[in-house]
């Protein structure tokens, strides 16, 4: 409750001060938060930033679903074995190094301007790291597991389901949670970059609200994105954040 | 040397028995002999303490018949038959608690005996429950592993090597880092439950070797050699703190200190 209204009170404190700056700006650069309260409304009624926000969520979803399955398992198999982690692992540190947007023009030469051609972007900015991630991850479960259970009978494949996997859990999901962020990140550019036909997403809006010099629109479409990263988090992470801490016994609360 | 010398369990027998072991570990370039020709039989049912200064080789002793390393010479041998790899018919109950942190107490003595095999789900959880009864720990089936006591710990990682019912049970140093009162208590425990089952414990404390051990086999560092063994011909249960044990205790730490140089004994007697 406290917490709550803590939050609460932020937030109404950042609305004060942004109104206060718009007070003593130009309205044409920096919308009061009325001005972008109204475009919110107006575009929620007509139904564009709902279905912009359907068209992005469910790109994000299938790209990070596509990217994470591979990179989980590519990852273990880098942590099993080293030569899968010498190219493997190489081809993965690069892939993660290079800023996603420098797929873009790839993507759409070979897929055109479709569906497709965002899920490719997205799934190679996330493949990486999650594949990384989850290799260290992996390797960093202390030895002494492995040990405990192979005496008490454990071998093989049943040593990784029930105990290196589980193990690794902490590192896991610093790595999805990462994943999630590229993800996210690469398709924001690959929004604002090219007009997709077939469907028209939250950086299409963004991109648009400059080009018509509606600034209420860009900065009401950066209040819905942010408001996704929080919620996300807290949905897709935070249960399993939760669980890591209340059996590891990292951060008391 | 005396090391051969052991009285009870002859080589065929023995439930455990190492025959002219010896290991080495090279660490950067230079070669540290772990054990040397050493020789340590365990019969059927026996309690065998082993006792030695830090870094006589004790734990790599525990590990090769555990089957996590390889002899360079010599035989090891479990129930006849050559040691090939860890298994639950030799449980190793490591120096740490090494209990799983994603599961509860309960999850961590049940996971042992999903292994065991042909017991079912409902069994093993009344198995385990059992188990961490006689050690006391029934109010904490459901309790996290980091909020256990370090004693505490201890003991569920004594359940979770019990419950299985294993033939052999190896045990390194698994109340080092215990103050002396739990230490008594586990003892106590220990004594009670691993009644008669074949157990090969490592210390480097001469009264806990006096107590629980049927033979104590002491250990000489660098190399690891047996020096001399001790029959302990003490009734069951034994108190810590009984005459009859302090003598015993008093004349295996002199036997120690002749061996080893003063400043690499660790025995609080
Ligand atoms: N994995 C290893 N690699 C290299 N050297 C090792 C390894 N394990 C043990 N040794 C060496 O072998 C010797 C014996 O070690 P060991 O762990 O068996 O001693 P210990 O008797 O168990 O000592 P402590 O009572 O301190 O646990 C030490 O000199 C150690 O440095
Ligand atoms: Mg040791």
């Amino acid at each position: 409750m406290k917490r709550a209204a803590r939050v609460l009170l932020f937030g109404l404190a950042l609305l004060l001060l942004w109104q206060v700056l718009a007070l003593f700006s130009s309205p044409v650069l920096f919308p009061s938060p009325l001005s972008v309260g109204a475009y919110l409304r107006d575009a929620l009624l007509d139904g564009t930033l709902l279905s912009a926000t359907a068209v992005t969520l469910r790109r994000l979803l299938v790209g990070y679903a596509l990217a994470v399955v591979p990179g989980l398992l590519l990852g273990l198999l880098c942590a099993r074995f080293r030569s899968a982690q010498d190219t493997l692992g190489l081809a993965a540190l690069g892939l993660q190094t290079l800023p996603s947007v420098c797929w873009v023009p790839l993507s759409l030469l070979w897929f055109g301007q479709t569906e497709v051609a965002m899920l490719f972007v997205v799934g190679m900015g996330t493949v990486g790291s999650v594949l990384l991630a989850t290799a260290d991850g992996v390797r960093a479960v202390p030895p002494i597991y492995a040990r405990a259970a192979r005496t008490m009978g454990s071998r093989g494949l049943h040593t990784w389901a029930t105990v290196i996997l589980p193990a690794s859990l902490p590192f896991l999901l610093t790595g999805l949670k990462q994943g999630w962020a590229f993800a996210w990140r690469s398709l924001m550019a690959a929004e604002i970059f090219v007009t997709i036909l077939t469907g028209f997403g939250l950086g299409h809006l963004l991109h648009y609200g400059r080009e018509l010099h509606a600034m209420d629109q860009v900065i009401g479409v950066m209040v819905v994105l942010l408001s996704i990263g929080i919620l996300a988090d807290r949905l897709l992470f935070s249960p399993w954040e939760r669980f890591v801490h209340a059996r590891w016994g990292t951060a008391a609360r | 040397m005396a090391g051969n010398a052991g009285g009870l369990g002859d080589r065929a027998s023995a439930r455990l028995a190492l025959e002219g072991v010896s290991k080495s570990y090279r660490i950067r370039g230079e070669t540290v002999r772990a054990l040397d020709d050493v020789t340590v039989r365990v019969a059927e049912g026996e309690f065998v303490c082993l006792l030695g200064p830090s870094g006589c080789g004790k734990s790599t002793l525990l590990n090769l018949v555990a089957g996590f390393e390889t002899a360079d010479r010599g035989a090891v041998l479990a129930h006849g038959r050559p040691v090939r790899g860890p298994g639950p018919d030799r449980m190793l109950l490591f120096q740490e608690p090494a209990l799983f942190p994603w599961l509860d107490v309960l999850g961590n003595v049940r996971f042992g005996l999903g292994l065991a095999g042909g017991i079912s789900g409902e069994s093993r959880t009344s198995v385990a429950r059992q188990h961490l009864r006689l050690l006391g720990l029934e109010g904490f089936l459901h309790a996290r592993v980091h909020q256990l006591s370090g004693g505490m710990r201890q003991r569920v990682a004594l359940a979770r090597a019990l419950a299985p019912n294993p033939e052999v049970l190896l045990m390194d140093e698994p109340f080092a880092s215990l103050d002396a009162l739990t230490r008594e208590r586990l003892y106590g425990d220990l004594q009670r439950i691993g009644r008669g089952r074949t157990t090969l414990f490592v210390t480097h404390n001469v009264r806990e070797a006096v107590c629980l051990g049927d033979r104590v086999v002491l250990l000489s560092p660098r190399p690891g050699r047996i020096v001399r063994e001790f029959s302990i011909g003490l009734p069951r249960p034994r108190d810590m703190n009984s005459v009859g044990l302090a003598a015993y205790a008093s004349e295996i730490g002199a036997a120690l200190r002749g061996e080893a140089r003063p400043s690499s004994l660790g025995i609080s007697a």
